[in-house]
This record gives structure tokens, C-alpha cells and sequence, in this order.
């Protein structure tokens, strides 16, 4: 299956129009910017999630400061990078590099975005099996799908299979 | 989000997305998804309406015992 349909046809419009105008201009200009247009979604198992473990995915730019570079949130081209968080971290240890959306509600209470503690309950009321040691954190600027796919998604997939996931919760921004 | 749950769920894992931006996520064709009316930096609740994010939180987890594909789910949640 591809993870991108017409991926040829998707990167030619976005390097003859986006790009093309960043490069010549240096400032973005969004009704040049085509969406990706899939049209098959992906077949897949369910799961009995009191008995799996389950990997939360977010693309709000979530990094540990003390230990982690941010995230490139000034980059007009985005980042294609992605952090490993342990769900264990203190809130306050956890910030956000990610200039798209304004940071007042994840700020007063962190599990608008990050649901860690909804998660945690879930797990001590048996609903959900496992958390996975990790969530996978990412800054969902990245106007380049096709570096989505050839970047961002082999790192993430790697990640999932490495926390040993039987599911995935995406949280994007 | 909806590249990468299709390639997890390419590779066996079970994926399921929560958006309030149901335009960007639909084009994706996504596995399994539900769409809310909440907003850009809440994506699964208002700030400590810990009622709404549970909420938000179970009918979106629930689709992961589905079969994939299902067609997107509209919860009745808002940021008024």
C-alpha cells in the first residue's frame, strides 16, 4: 500500500508551487500547499486493548529540555526529527518547540495534548493493558510529505516496534 | 498524523487518531479516526475538563478493537 497515493504527482505540486514560492520569496504561501488526497485506507487487525500495550504518538513538538535538543519550530521547512519521552516525566520537565499553535491550554494542563494521566488511569482501571515506556514525540510542522514518509515514518515505525506496541494513540496538535 | 497511522498500520500496529481538523485528516484516509469540534493546542479536551478528556479518550480507544479500516467517528465534543 502506499502510504502516500500519487506520490510523484504530490511532490511535482509541491515543488512547482509551495516550494518553488519559499525559495523565490522566502514566505509561505498556503493556498499553493496541496493536501495529500488518499482515497484506500489501510486494512488492520483489531486489538483487545486490556490486553495490549498501547504507544502514545504527538506531534506537539514535546521534548525533555534537560537531556534533548528542541525541535527546529523555525524552520519554514519543518523538522522531520522525532524525541523519545519516558511517560514517567514530570509535566514541568516536558516542553514544547512548536511555533504553530498557541501554547495557553498545554501549559495550564498538559494532558490536552498529552493525555499521560487519563492513560495511566486507564491502565489501573484495566481498560488499557500497557503504556509503552515511551511516547513518540514529533513537531507536526512538516509541509515536505514525502520527507514524512521517507524521514519521519521510519524513525516512528523503528520506535513503535522497539517499545514492543500493540497500538498507537496519534494525538496531533 | 494520518501518513504515519497508515504505515504503522501497514506494519501491524493497530492505530487510531483523535483531530478536531477532520478536513486535514480525512484526505489521509486513516484507519481508524474520530473528529471532534475542539481546537487547535486542545486536541483531546478543554484544560481540566477531565469529564471531556476521558470521554474523548474512551470513543476514541474503543475504535482500536474495530477491524481497519472504519469510517471516521464524529464525537459531540466542543470547545464552547
Amino acid at each position: 500500500m502506499e502510504i502516500l497515493e500519487n506520490r510523484d504527482e504530490w511532490a511535482l505540486a509541491f515543488r512547482d508551487g509551495w516550494l518553488r514560492h519559499y525559495q523565490e520569496t522566502g514566505t509561505t504561501k498556503w493556498d499553493l500547499y496541496k493536501l495529500p488526497n488518499n482515497k484506500t485506507a489501510p486494512v488492520g487487525k483489531g486489538i483487545d486493548l486490556a490486553q495490549s500495550r498501547l504507544v502514545l504518538i504527538s506531534s506537539a513538538g514535546g521534548y525533555l529540555p534537560a537531556v534533548q535538543q528542541p525541535f527546529d519550530a523555525a524552520n519554514d521547512l519543518g523538522d522531520y526529527t522525532i524525541r523519545r519521552v519516558a511517560v514517567t516525566s514530570p509535566p514541568d520537565q516536558i516542553a514544547f518547540a512548536h511555533t504553530h499553535f498557541d501554547h495557553t491550554d498545554v501549559t495550564a494542563d498538559q494532558q490536552v495534548l498529552l493525555p499521560l494521566g487519563h492513560l495511566r488511569d486507564l491502565v489501573r482501571e484495566g481498560l488499557v493493558g500497557e503504556l509503552a515506556s515511551d511516547l513518540i514525540s514529533f513537531m507536526g510542522y512538516q509541509p515536505d510529505a514525502t520527507r514524512v514518509v521517507d524521514e519521519t515514518i521510519p524513525l516512528i515505525v523503528a520506535a513503535v516496534q522497539d517499545l514492543s506496541a500493540d497500538g498507537a494513540l496519534l494525538v496531533p496538535a | 498524523m494520518g501518513l504515519i497511522a497508515r504505515a504503522l498500520e501497514v506494519a501491524g500496529i493497530a492505530t487510531v487518531i483523535t483531530t478536531w481538523n477532520a478536513g486535514r485528516t480525512r484526505v489521509t484516509a486513516p484507519p481508524r479516526a474520530t473528529f471532534t469540534r475542539l481546537a487547535r493546542g486542545a486536541t483531546i479536551g478543554k484544560p481540566h475538563d477531565q469529564a471531556q478528556q476521558r470521554r474523548v479518550l474512551e470513543a476514541t480507544l474503543a475504535l482500536l478493537a474495530l477491524a481497519a479500516p472504519q469510517p471516521p467517528v464524529n464525537l459531540n465534543e466542543s470547545y464552547e
